[in-house]
């Protein structure tokens, strides 16, 4: 029933009523090359034949094609579903098909001739914003995602580990330019570090082992 | 001899090829390179217990170390990739011009020299020597012809993985003094955990492990790499990220795991947090890279993640999807890169925001690409499903560790982040509208169609008909899962 009724919905706006683009766009207008049309009419041969593959029992014992085409893909499963009474399978293909002609009428007299919708609003606005799916996701997911990259490209990898490599370099570098300075070829200097570290070993030596 | 000729060819070709003349040098190494393809090939159609296959003479005795070179399983994959990479990149930069390029050329023979020697030797100290080799015409390399920042990348490159050797040495040290009768030899060095308590293996596992960590490289060891790989003059980094990292994961197969078992067991849970935090880290920045290059490096510590991942879980599967993989993302990131370069040296310049609208000028490169790239994200029918999908299936089976689960779901995540920047990557700079600099774009020439071509029909048979490759490792897996002992 809505299937009808939107794709009727379709093919108004589309192709019935008055041409809605400019002047100069309608002298485009044109039949599609067969490249398109032979495979379009193809496939709506097609479309009206399996139509009546499937064809029901009311209509023609043992001629559905499809009935027992997946039988040894459920084999195993539940052994023949119960059959429906004529009855009620004539009332459903009723009520269905009129249903469906009630929509496909209601869509062609409502939209040929004045195809534009009304802003939606409320629950027609979600409908038509697709239920903000894409909104959800986006707040939910990519976003996140995005800011995780980026704090682990900036912050993460060029300051915390790249910076303790290059901290590593640096401190190398500052180290021995302090330690330079303990080469200053003044001897007294030399001889006082010299007794320094004798006095050290002897602590060592005395205290310290056992 | 056919080990001996891999070594010696490059390296002799790489000797003489210093003193040819710069217009000679070209063709020379792409000669050089194309017999060393042909004898590794020849290897391969070999019988597996062919004498050819082994080679050993003396050489420091007294150390009790021999020049024994062999080639099994492993090291046939890899050598073979070797192999094939150096033509590959030699003939898709053939028409860059570099300064001195005699000296250019015969420092890439000689690093091949090095890479082969690794993949082949069969003791510890050669190789160290060969796993130095590698190193130091790369540096040269990459200091000489590289970009702006090249002193600075490379410094560090070599500090890096330098600092790295260096704890090997010292890890291969102990275990050579703990052997039965002081040698070098792999053999020798597979007894020796019998000697080594488990304590000490703990350690010795973390010296050894450095060296191979900084390499593939694994979080957080990896700085090193998206600035020499952005530095690096194209072919060098083609070398470095589709075989030099292999070197890494090669270590760990067949000089860490099977060496020190116990120990490997024990980090298995720690070094397999590290890499998949090294994954989806190198996603997430992948995803924020403006330079093609970067953006490749960082994808490329992703894929390595994931190697070290499957190695750690110890199941045949997984093991099986390493070795394949370490042939299958040499070639994806190779072609790759071969696509970064012709878009770098066409419009000048690698920033993803100054390009655009590439797909309707250049046809044949974005096909191109477009393969490549789903190869990398490792969709089925290409090369990089396979082993990605036996490293997974490996991962998740893996008796070694109780989070196999956590471990493969998480891993699981970065194939999505790495579609994700992948073809964003493809979208911006291949599709939507062209911009000044991408107006005039040209298609791609014919030596870069046939290499890129080449790669994408490996991409493709390999993707399609794995089975040669499983066949070539086979053995190599069987024989590391009973080192290992997960199999009798």
């Amino acid at each position: 029933m809505l299937t009808a009724f939107y794709m009727f919905r379709l093919y108004a706006t589309t192709f019935l009523g008055n041409f809605r683009g400019t002047e100069k766009q309608s002298g485009h207008l044109h039949e599609s090359p067969p490249a398109i049309t032979i495979p379009l009419i193809i496939l709506a041969i097609l479309a009206v034949i399996a139509g009546f593959v499937g064809i029901p029992e009311v209509f023609a014992k043992n001629s559905n094609a499809l009935e027992h085409f997946l039988h040894p893909v459920f084999a195993g499963g539940s052994e023949g579903s119960e059959s429906i009474p004529a009855s009620t399978e004539w009332m459903l293909m009723g009520v269905s098909t009129v249903l469906a002609l009630a929509m496909v009428l209601y869509a062609l007299s409502r939209f040929s001739k004045k195809p534009e919708l009304a802003e939606p609003t409320g629950f027609g606005k979600w409908m038509r914003d697709k239920f903000y799916v894409d909104e959800i996701y986006d707040a939910l997911i990519v976003r996140p995602i995005n800011a995780l990259a980026d704090f682990f490209d900036s912050i993460v990898e060029k300051r915390m580990i790249d910076g303790l490599v290059n901290g590593t370099g640096r401190l190398v570098q500052y180290g021995s330019r302090q330690l330079r300075y303990l080469q200053s070829g003044q001897v007294g200097a030399y001889v006082l570090l010299m007794v320094v570290g004798i006095v050290i070993l002897f602590v060592v030596q005395l205290f310290l082992r056992k | 001899m056919v080990p001996v000729l891999l070594i010696g060819i490059p390296l002799l070709a790489g000797l003489i090829g210093f003193s040819l003349k710069n217009a000679a040098a070209k063709s020379w190494a792409l000669f050089a390179s194309l017999l060393v393809l042909g004898v590794s090939l020849t290897g391969i159609c070999l019988p597996k217990n062919s004498k050819q296959l082994l080679f050993s003479t003396e050489w420091m005795g007294t150390l009790g170390s021999r020049f024994a070179v062999s080639l099994d399983g492993t090291g046939q994959i890899l050598c073979l990739l070797t192999a094939l990479a150096f033509p590959v990149i030699f003939i898709s930069t053939w028409k860059e011009e570099y300064k001195k390029a005699n000296n250019f050329f015969s420092l890439m023979l000689l690093s091949q020299t090095g890479l082969l020697g690794v993949f082949l030797a069969g003791d510890a100290l050669l190789f160290y020597f060969f796993w130095e080799l590698a190193l130091i015409p790369v540096y040269f390399l990459a200091s000489q012809w590289g970009g702006e920042k090249r002193i600075a990348a490379t410094f560090k490159f070599f500090i890096y993985t330098f600092l790295g050797s260096l704890m090997m040495l010292i890890g291969i040290l102990y275990i050579y003094f703990h052997t039965r009768d002081h040698s070098f030899a792999l053999s020798a060095f597979y007894q020796a955990h019998m000697q080594i308590p488990a304590e000490t293996q703990s350690w010795l596992f973390w010296l050894i492990f450095l060296a191979f960590a900084v390499k593939m490289p694994i979080f957080p060891f990896h700085t090193w790499q998206p600035d020499t790989y952005e530095q690096s003059p194209s072919a060098v980094t083609m070398v470095l990220s589709g075989v030099m990292v292999k070197m890494g994961v090669f270590g760990v197969l067949r000089w860490l795991a099977p060496v020190l078992p116990m120990g490997t067991y024990m980090w298995g849970d720690t070094v397999s947090a590290l890499c998949i935090i090294g994954m989806i880290y190198a996603s997430l920045i992948a995803m924020r890279q403006d330079d093609l290059k970067r953006l490749v490096a960082y994808s490329s510590i992703a894929h390595m993640g994931l190697m070290c991942l499957a190695i750690f879980a110890t199941t045949e599967a997984g093991i099986q999807g390493v070795m394949i993989q370490m042939f299958n993302h040499g070639i994806n990131i190779i072609g790759l890169w071969i696509v970064v370069y012709l878009i770098e040296k066409q419009f000048k310049t690698r920033k993803i925001s100054e390009l655009g609208g590439i797909a309707a000028k250049a046809p044949v490169l974005t096909t191109m690409l477009v393969i490549i790239t789903l190869a990398n994200i490792a969709l089925p029918l290409t090369n990089a499903f396979i082993g990605e999908f036996l490293m997974f299936s490996g991962v998740y089976s893996s008796k070694a560790t109780s989070y196999n689960v956590v471990f493969t779901v998480c891993a699981a995540v970065t194939i999505i982040l790495s579609a994700v920047y992948m073809l964003n990557m493809v979208q911006r700079v291949f599709y939507g509208p062209v911009n000044g600099r991408t107006e005039n774009a040209v298609d791609i020439r014919t030596n870069e169609k046939m290499v890129l071509g080449f790669l994408v029909i490996l991409i493709i048979v390999i993707g399609v008909y794995p089975e040669p490759l499983f066949r070539l490792t086979q053995g190599a897996v069987d024989s590391l899962l009973a080192k290992m002992y997960v199999k009798p």
